[in-house]
């Protein structure tokens, strides 16, 4: 099997899962609605507290941005287990498995799509963002690591949805579980607010806590600068999580493709 | 002429336990337009699916134009065509995309490509809605262009399960002819699975019945209908006097001179004899003599239903292969309407 025609394999199934996600406007006008919503919501929520002695000068809203960036790309995640496991229930995977095309390139061009999605949605908020007034210190090279960062965390993320799903091919699992993972995980980070507005406890939570590492990147890019120790620490987790959950990923999806 | 096909002693045992293919073996020359029948649940789809690289087999070998399933699957899949008995189609992309991208994993391209997706468009008269998204089609229009996403890229092999199971009766002509013009003038392999008898007899040349798992006939319909015996008559009759079965009767029908076999069916039987005509004036003193009032007396060649009838033991019904009380060969439970 040639490079050539595995890449050409790779951008056939990426392409019709682009062509599947554009084409079907309500889906985007609901994650820009989401988005809107989200940032509204939270901004308002907790516009008081960013008159509060100790916050960061700046407003909610730029430390808003770094959480939802998160809780968006952990819904998005779903999505992406969603799309598997219905291709695994009607035949649609087994169609793909009886033609000649590498068994790799099927979840590769899936994986870029979503990146390309997570990406799309990173546009939405930061772009609303902008709209509703937000500044970024960092100017575009930090905009272009924020990027960097959604998409990997999304990808890395979304093996474990992918793992329940492939493991219980049911959608209802996986949106059970993600569900029940998105709002802890969002509460007990760094996410909404500051470490220093959290209870105690929670302060020693939230290290331990990917989102926590994921939106304190985000944050500082948008707010102070470039700070080496933040971004290293946030891309060895997207490596970590990426190592642990697509291993079982593959493992899962190579038992399935047989 | 070599054999496209050759399976040796395929055996395929479900996670559950469920032994669906025991021990099967087939030869389909290339060029042949094969017929693989069996009531539902007979292990038809799980063979296919073996055959097809997509289930893996518990024991036997498969050899496909000289791939061996277990060392070249690969080459298998650059081979064949399939279409799975469930319609699958992407109901978000419409009919078009849906090919162009089922080309596009057949490693086709360009102008080629776009040519082979109109013809088949207008083939199976998808023209009109090739833009609209597959999802809006009706379930006879999704099943044709499964079939066409079968045979885009021209398979020197199609396995088709079932590929006119719900459609209307002129969809069902013109796929038929579309199928066997495929055969004939292409030389296109063609395995097929159907429910309609009809079918079979039409457009196959090569037929094997598969009934729990093994392969209990094999011929052309031809063949199969001369095993049956030379004709059939059947007897509907009327209730007994005794509430009784008619198995005194059937005993004595089975004696007769020439009577391969009398099958008991819901309304009456089914005598299976080289020269039945000859039988009716002895038949009818028979009947009359046992008390059983015989509504009506009709004399048939033998159909592939009588086939069926005989090899399965299960009746066709609406064109439904339905596994019924089964007609023993010996005495005979009767699945019965009284
Ligand atoms: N995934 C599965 N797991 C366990 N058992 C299965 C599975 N698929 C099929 N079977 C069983 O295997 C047997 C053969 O099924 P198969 O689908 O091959 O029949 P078939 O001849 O295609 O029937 P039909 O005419 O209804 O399509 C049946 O008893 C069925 O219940
Ligand atoms: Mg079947």
């Amino acid at each position: 099997m040639s490079a050539v025609q595995s890449l050409r394999d790779v951008w056939y199934v990426f392409g019709r899962a682009q062509a599947k996600f554009w084409g079907s406007p309500i889906r985007i006008f609901f994650q820009l609605f989401g988005a809107l919503m989200f940032l509204v919501l939270f901004t308002q929520l907790f516009s008081k507290l960013a008159d509060l002695p100790g916050f960061p000068t700046v407003g909610y809203l730029e430390i808003a941005v770094g959480g939802i960036l998160f809780l968006n790309t952990l819904n998005s995640t779903m999505q992406s287990a969603n799309a598997i496991v219905d291709e695994l229930n009607t035949g649609y995977l087994a169609n793909l498995l009886v033609t000649p095309v590498q068994r790799g390139a099927i979840l590769l061009g899936r994986v870029l799509s979503d990146g390309v999605r997570y990406a799309c949605q990173t546009s939405i908020v930061l772009g609303i963002a902008w709209l509703l007034g937000a500044t970024f210190a960092t100017g575009v090279p930090g905009v272009l690591l924020i990027y960097l960062i959604v998409v990997g965390f999304g990808v890395a993320w979304s093996g474990l949805t992918m793992t329940v799903g492939l493991a219980t091919k049911s959608n209802e699992t996986v949106s059970v579980v993600g569900t029940l993972l998105t709002f802890p995980l969002m509460f007990t980070s760094t996410a909404l607010l500051p470490a220093a507005f959290l209870p105690a406890w929670m302060q020693a939570v939230t290290r331990y806590n990917p989102i926590s590492y994921m939106s304190d990147a985000a944050r500082t890019l948008m707010v102070s600068g470039f700070d080496g120790a933040v971004l290293l620490q946030a891309f060895a987790v997207i490596g970590m999580i990426l190592a642990l959950t697509w291993s079982s990923t593959l493992w899962l999806f190579r038992r399935v493709v047989g | 002429m070599s054999n496209i096909v050759v399976v040796e002693d395929l055996v395929e045992v479900y996670a559950g336990g469920t032994r669906a293919v025991d021990g099967i073996s087939l030869q389909v020359p290339e060029g042949e337009f094969f017929g693989f029948l069996g009531p539902n649940g007979a292990g038809k789809s799980t063979t296919i699916k073996v055959l097809s690289t997509l289930l893996r087999k518990t024991s036997g070998s498969v050899t496909i134009d000289g791939h061996d399933l277990d060392r070249d699957p690969e080459g298998i899949r650059r081979t064949i065509g399939v279409q799975s008995q469930e319609t699958v189609v992407d109901g978000d992309l419409s009919g078009r995309k849906n090919l162009l991208f089922q080309g596009h994993l057949q490693r086709m391209q360009g102008a080629e490509l776009q040519r082979r997706v109109e013809e088949l468009l207008d083939l199976m008269e998808l023209k009109e809605v090739a833009d609209r998204k597959a999802k809006q089609y009706s379930g006879g229009m999704k099943r044709r262009l499964a079939l066409a996403a079968a045979l885009v890229h021209r398979p020197r092999l199609v396995f088709l399960d079932e590929p006119t199971t719900g459609l209307d009766p002129q969809s069902r002509a013109k796929v038929w002819g579309y199928l066997s013009r495929l055969n004939k003038e292409d030389g296109t392999t063609v395995f097929l699975t159907t429910q309609y008898l009809e079918e079979a007899d039409k457009l196959c040349r090569q037929l094997s019945i598969i009934d729990r798992g093994k392969i209990v006939a094999n011929g052309s319909p031809a063949d199969l209908k001369e095993q049956v015996g030379g004709e059939t008559l059947a007897l509907t009759l009327g209730p007994t006097s005794a509430a009784g079965p008619w198995e005194p009767l059937e005993g004595l029908l089975r004696a007769l001179p020439g009577v391969d076999k009398v099958v008991d069916v819901d309304r009456g039987l089914v005598v299976y004899a080289r020269q039945a005509s000859r039988l009716v004036p002895e038949i009818v003193t028979l009947v009359r003599g046992a008390g059983v009032h015989l509504e009506s007396i009709n004399l048939a060649a033998p159909t592939l239903d009588d086939v069926f009838l005989q090899k399965t033991g299960s009746r066709i019904r609406g064109g439904d292969l339905t596994r019924g009380a089964a007609p023993a060969p010996v005495g005979g439970v009767r699945g019965g309407v009284y």
